[in-house]
């Protein structure tokens, strides 16, 4: 700090300095300029006065006899006198009369001329009323030595009349050697003298003399600089003295001053002193100005140091100090004395400054207590946490142990569920039909060797596989079973028991089987868990029931050919194609008749029932008008419902009924219900028939009988094949069995419904239903019975 | 006098068909199977063949395609005739020539002449219809 100090101060001691000198040599070239101006002044105020002298002598002088009277031998010599004694400064003296000629002159030359012919100036004061003292231009004069200036005053004579002028001349050229030569110039400066028109009537070089300064400059001198001159003596003129400096023509530089004087009342003349500008340089290299110079020059910078080094005591004292103060201080609390403070004096921005260090201390004490407080407390919580922490571990072995002998006892019962295993395994192997289990995704996790031999493939095979996959099931065609449709999908979706003897499995060398599959799905809590599938080879079963169905077949077509035969002739013989028959004759007969009726009846039955059953019945579905059927088939059940002094009501409609219907099936059922209508309702009682067709529900047919009624128990065994139920009617009636079972299969080919409601002792009601169809399939197939 | 032709297998029916119709006064020709029946009016065309489907050797149908009536002998009447209903022969029964289709248990030989009677006329009063 402090040597940026001594740098500033010697920097600005340097600048003080140069600009002192500067302004010294500025002052000295002023004080030497002015000298000239002083000279200008001096040769004009000796002009001045001289000229003044000369013109109080004149006047003087005009009132002397000699002068007045004009006479001629008596003037000269007086001009003479008057010159050598009071007038010396005039070159010549003469009289004028008053007719304005030289009456008598020093100058011989002028005696005689006019005076007017010299210039205008003794026009001037002869004109004058006041006759004012004249003084004239440069002008030239014969006899004269150089141009010269006239001064005139009035003569009065004795009555004091205006009678001429006395005057005289001032030579031009003396002006030189009297005033300008003597003035003490020095050396290469010279002095111009101008009239107050600028003409310059005194001059070194004589051929300046008669021009006029306000003539543009003809010495090579530039505009500006002639101006400068110009102005400045304009000025001079007006009274106010002029220094100035120029550059003359050739470069040389000039210093002058200009002054002027009222040499004559109301004639100002400019005085003009020319000096070499180097002339200042010699007053300043004058060793006494310099050592002035150097004086003041080392006084300044003493002064300056002095008041430099004052400056930055001060600002160490007030600043520097109270800084490093403060500096010192916030280091001390970076080591965490807290308590460290900084004095401050006053209120200036130092003060404020250590005022707010102090606050930043104080806070940061503050703070740093509120720190370690809080690093108490949060140790404190630690600790807690800690010994809570302890417990839980402890807590944590106890559970362990106790899972330990969890494990144990897992462990025990393991062994047991082991033993279960195995046993199920014993038992599962040993049943005699197919057994599959699978889980609830349908894969298979057990298969007993039963069901791995039938189906010729090796339990590692399937098991973990889903069972659509490796159990191939089809129907009679070969085509592969729609996986929901399998038994033991069913099962899982319904958690029903469900069984079905239309699958055939497919083996695994590619022949297949029919099979009879029931499966029973495992549930748990309402969720099936898996289920379980029993199946069985059925091909014998189904051989079986084939050659049953054959043999049915055969037998009834063989019964029929000779019970037609009976009634051929037993019909020709009634016919009468044998002849006339006794009535004896004729009862007989019709006796015959009714048997041979009943067999043909009865083999029909069951060549229906067998072709029902081996799915070969088929249906020849045609448009039929039903209410002509109903009609036909109650006129032809009359007799019956007659003979048994039955009454059978009939609620139809009148107009036409079309279905699509096998009419001789039809036929064979509504005749079915009717007929067990009548069989089953003793002597008398009543039959109704309802029937109607709706575009919904489609047909309806209600046959209901006030007849010795059904066990609700038996009505789910009444269409089942050769269902007889015990009844005291049964024997007397006969038939079959088979009726309603072909009943039933009828309409189900037809995709209706006949159902059957009674009651023991009321009767029985049996309804026939038919959907609209647009098409009855033509071929049914065997359903599940 | 009308000529009808008698196939059918089992003896007593066809014995009683022959009777019936001959007391009808038609004149019969008689075969047991649809070969026999071939030969039988091969150059003897019959007013009406009482035809029984179910027969060994050649059945009704076989006949039928093989007798080709509905081509060859479009004036000769075909009454079929079976055990029970079958409804595909039976409708080709009809599309080959047969007129009629009757279910043999339910017709008396009777009622089967009227079926007769209804196809080529009495035998007598009727001859061979153009």
């Amino acid at each position: 700090m402090a040597s940026l100090m001594v740098i500033v101060s010697i920097v600005l001691i340097a600048v003080a300095s140069w600009w002192a000198r500067l302004r010294q040599l500025d002052y000295l070239r002023q004080v030497e300029t002015n000298k000239q101006a002083a000279f200008a002044q001096n040769i004009g105020d000796s002009i001045k006065t001289d000229v003044t002298s000369t013109l109080s002598s004149l006047k003087l002088a005009s009132q002397l006899v000699e002068i007045r009277n004009n006479d001629p031998a008596s003037c000269l010599k007086k001009l003479r006198d008057l010159h050598d004694t009071v007038l010396p400064k005039l070159g010549n003296v003469g009289r004028i009369n008053n007719k304005g000629n030289f009456s008598c002159s020093i100058n011989n030359a002028l005696v005689g001329r006019a005076g007017a012919s010299l210039g205008s100036y003794i026009p001037e004061i002869f004109n004058d009323p006041a006759h004012k003292p004249v003084m004239s231009r440069a002008i030239t004069a014969p006899g004269a030595p150089s141009l010269l200036v006239a001064i005139h005053v009035p003569v009065l004579n004795a009555k004091g009349d205006f009678d001429g002028t006395l005057g005289g001349a001032i030579y031009l050229a003396d002006l030189k050697s009297r005033y300008l030569d003597n003035a003490k110039l020095s050396a290469n400066s010279y002095a111009v003298v101008m009239d107050d028109d600028f003409t310059v009537i005194s001059h070194p070089n004589t051929t300046s003399i008669g021009r006029k300064l306000t003539d543009p400059a003809t010495n090579g001198m530039s505009k500006e600089d002639h101006d400068k001159i110009l102005d400045a003596a304009r000025k001079a003129l007006a009274g106010d003295t002029q220094t100035i400096q120029y550059t003359a023509s050739g470069g040389v530089q000039r210093i002058s001053g200009l002054a002027s004087v009222e040499v004559f009342p109301g004639r100002r003349w400019i005085i003009w002193v020319v000096a070499p500008a180097s002339d200042i340089n010699k007053v300043t290299n004058d060793p006494r100005t310099i050592t002035i110079v150097l004086t003041l020059i080392i006084s300044i910078i003493v002064l300056v140091a002095l008041f430099g080094f004052l400056i930055i005591g001060y600002v160490i004292a007030t600043i520097l100090n109270p800084i490093r103060r403060v500096g010192i201080a916030a280091a001390d609390i970076g080591k965490a004395d807290f308590n460290r403070r900084v004095p401050y004096v006053g209120d200036d921005e130092v003060g404020q400054l250590a005022k707010s260090f102090n606050r930043m201390a104080g806070e940061l004490k503050d703070y740093y207590s509120t720190l370690e407080s809080r690093v108490k407390e949060k140790t404190a919580e630690l600790a807690k946490i800690v010994s809570e922490t302890e417990k839980k571990n402890k807590d944590l072995e106890k559970t362990k142990l106790a899972m330990l002998n969890v494990l144990d006892d897992l462990a025990v019962e393991k062994s047991r569920a082991e033993k279960n295993h195995l046993r199920d395994e014993a038992i599962v192997n040993s049943v005699g039909e197919g057994l599959i289990i699978t889980n609830e995704y349908g894969n298979i996790t057990t298969i007993n060797p039963v069901a791995a031999e039938t189906l010729g493939l090796k339990p590692e095979q399937v098991i973990g596989q889903w069972f659509n996959k490796v159990i191939i099931a089809v129907d009679e065609k070969e085509v592969p079973i729609d996986p929901f449709d399998r038994p033991i999908n069913q099962a899982l979706q319904t958690g029903k028991v469900v069984t079905s003897s239309k699958l055939y499995y497919k083996r695994v060398d590619g022949t297949t089987f029919p099979a009879f599959v029931a499966v029973s799905p495992i549930v748990l809590g309402g969720k099936p868990l898996g289920a379980v599938e029993v199946f069985r080879d059925i091909t014998k079963e189904r051989e079986l029931e084939k050659a049953k169905e054959e043999f049915v077949s055969l037998a009834s077509h063989q019964l029929r050919t000779p019970a037609t035969g009976v009634k051929a002739f037993t019909s020709m013989l009634l016919d009468g194609y044998a002849g006339k028959l006794t009535p004896k004759q004729e009862e007989f007969l019709l006796k015959a008749v009714d048997s041979n009726e009943r067999q043909l009846q009865i083999i029909d039955d069951m060549l229906n029932v067998a072709r029902a059953d081996s799915g070969r019945m088929v249906l020849a579905p045609e448009e039929l008008e039903f209410t002509k059927l109903m009609e036909s088939i109650v006129a032809e059940q009359k007799a019956t419902i007659d003979g048994r002094k039955q009454t059978i009501d009939v609620q139809g409609v009148k107009g036409p009924i079309n279905i699509m219907a096998d009419p001789s099936k039809i036929r064979m059922v509504i005749e079915n219900l009717i007929s067990n209508a009548s069989k089953y309702t003793p002597e008398g009682g009543k039959l109704t028939v309802k029937y109607a067709y709706d575009a919904k529900a489609g047909l309806t047919l209600s046959v209901a009988d006030t007849g010795v009624g059904i066990d609700k128990k038996d009505l789910p065994k009444l269409f089942k094949k050769f269902s007889r139920i015990d009844n005291p009617l049964s024997t007397v009636v006969g038939g079959t069995g088979l009726g309603l079972y072909l009943a039933g299969k009828i309409v189900q080919l037809h995709n209706g419904k006949l159902t059957a409601d009674s009651e023991l002792g009321k009767g029985t009601t049996f309804t026939l239903q038919l959907p609209v169809s647009k098409k009855v399939p033509k071929s049914g197939k065997n359903p599940d019975s | 006098m009308a000529k009808i032709l008698i196939v059918e297998d089992d003896q007593t029916i066809q014995q009683a068909y022959k009777t019936v119709l001959e007391i009808e006064g038609f004149e019969t020709l008689v075969a047991s199977d649809g070969q026999q029946a071939l030969d039988l009016i091969a150059n003897n065309e019959p007013d009406l063949i009482v035809l029984d489907m179910l027969m060994p050797r050649m059945d009704g149908l076989a006949f039928l395609k093989a007798y080709d009536q509905p081509k060859k002998h479009p004036k000769v009447k075909i009454l079929a005739f079976s055990n029970m209903s079958i409804p595909e022969s039976k409708q080709a029964a009809f599309d080959m020539g047969a007129s009629e289709y009757l279910a043999k248990s339910n017709f008396t030989p009777h009622e089967m002449i009227e079926k007769i009677k209804n196809l080529v006329g009495s035998g007598t009063i009727e001859a061979k219809q153009a």
